[in-house]
């Protein structure tokens, strides 16, 4: 049980291994604030999403499934930003809202309701988004933290240099993002392989290539 | 391959059953969230005149109309029974991912006093560092605790408009040098911004008139 809240923070972390997300994640995390407010609300939106689809897995018929979960993404998206628009604290919809409308496209909502919660129960599922969630957040406040840092001298909008005053453009833009993505993920490689060959034994990636995924459902006639 | 049984109608009805629910479900806190929504955003322009317009006790709306055909909502804003200077709110649609809302602060003769974004939906970090006024802090007010500064913070791209006037043409997008309006990155969103405050300004001057009878 507990395997499937942390899988989600390292082993099958939705931004470095799974590489899902990738719009929102080179977009948004220009800083670690920004980065934090995109990692929340979709937290926020992965636990409904995943609930939902969970507890009516069992009545949506296979054909039909995806476009069935993008209707009920798409209105669970709407109903929490009318909602947090007319009851939450304007600080907080100030801080969040921005980035409820890029929810929509993030396709971690729809890949954990079409992996996971389509086929486990709903406490599972509610763990599994709560793991996603939070690696997919800190995936994003360290890309934005140190994109930050080496733009602007500064970390969660606080200067730790003063007197930096000239931005690194290339950090603040979507290729900085690459790079800084590039690094990560090489770093990600490395630690892995070395814990494996300390262990003895051959570091191979999560299967999650096209054989492990049922997607498309090529393997099978239903 | 073999011919496959697929329901069709029931497939159709299914998912039209599933959409069905969603869009009343979306209809009901549509309609059930609106007027809180309303009261959240009277609330927030009243905060933005604040922000943008010298002290007042009585304003009027008045809504004109731009070349551009948009339409700008005026505030004029008396004190006293005096009026005291204006502001104009317009939607301009020419932000990078959607509507932004622009309201500008002038004085009497149409001089831009204050720029301020009210709505946005651009990207954070690249449109936003263009939209939003924050105070830089540094790690060392952190440690020395002080008190929050008070009034706008300062934004060098929306502050570059302070005490222009909307001339012929809308104002070129500067991003070099000590004078700049426009943010690497985030043209479009500077230009949007241009466009709007251009949009109210213009406006502005060409109504001066009508203004000053409408706030009697």
């Amino acid at each position: 049980m507990a395997n499937e809240f942390s899988k989600g923070l390292w082993k099958e972390n939705p931004v470095l291994v799974l590489l899902l997300g990738m719009c929102p994640t080179l977009a948004v995390t220009s800083s670690a604030t920004n980065g934090l407010g995109m990692g929340v609300a979709t937290m926020f939106v992965l636990i409904g999403s995943n609930v939902v689809i969970s507890a009516m897995r069992k009545i949506v018929p296979k054909k039909i499934r995806i476009p069935v979960y993008i209707v009920v993404i798409a209105t669970f998206v709407t109903v929490v930003d009318l909602l947090m628009q007319a009851y939450a604290p304007t600080a907080l919809y100030d801080a969040l809202g921005i980035f409820i409308p890029l929810i929509v496209v993030n396709c971690i909502v729809l890949g954990r309701a079409e992996a996971f919660a389509s086929k486990n129960s709903v406490g599972k599922s509610v763990l599994d988004a709560l793991g996603m969630g939070l690696g997919f957040t800190l995936a994003l406040v360290a890309l934005g933290g140190v994109r930050e840092f080496l733009a602007s001298g500064s970390l969660f909008e606080i200067k730790l240099i003063p007197g930096w005053t000239t931005d690194f453009m290339l950090m603040t833009s979507a290729p900085g993002a690459f790079i800084i993505l590039g690094l990560f993920l090489a770093g990600m490689n490395a630690m892995n392989m070395r814990k494996a060959k300390a262990a003895g034994k051959t570091y191979k990636s999560a299967s999650l290539d096209c054989s492990s995924c049922n997607i498309c459902d090529l393997g099978g006639v239903d | 391959m073999n011919a496959q049984k697929i329901n069709i109608p029931k497939l159709g009805i299914f998912l039209g059953v599933i959409a069905a629910i969603a869009a009343g479900l979306l209809s009901f806190v549509s309609a059930s969230t609106e007027t809180a929504i309303k009261v959240n955003l009277q609330k927030k322009t009243d905060a933005a005149l604040e922000q943008v317009l010298p002290a007042f006790d009585a304003v009027d709306t008045m809504i004109l109309h731009s070349e551009e055909g948009w339409p700008v909502r005026f505030y004029m804003a008396k004190k006293d029974g005096a009026l005291v200077g204006y502001a104009g709110e317009v939607i301009t649609p020419e932000g990078f991912s959607g509507d932004v809302t622009v309201m500008v602060g002038l004085e009497l003769d149409g001089t831009i006093r204050t720029v301020i974004v009210t709505a946005n939906t651009e990207t954070p970090g690249l449109g936003t560092a263009v939209t939003d006024r924050k105070v830089q802090k540094t790690i060392f007010d952190l440690v020395k605790g002080g008190q929050e500064a008070s009034g706008l913070a300062p934004n060098v791209y929306l502050d570059w408009y302070g005490s222009k006037k909307a001339e012929n043409e809308r104002w070129a997008i500067i991003k070099d040098g000590e004078e700049i309006n426009g943010k690497t990155g985030a043209t479009i969103t500077s230009a949007a911004i241009g466009g709007a405050v251009y949009a109210i300004g213009k406006t502005c001057i060409e109504n001066l008139e009508e203004l000053s009878k409408g706030a009697e």
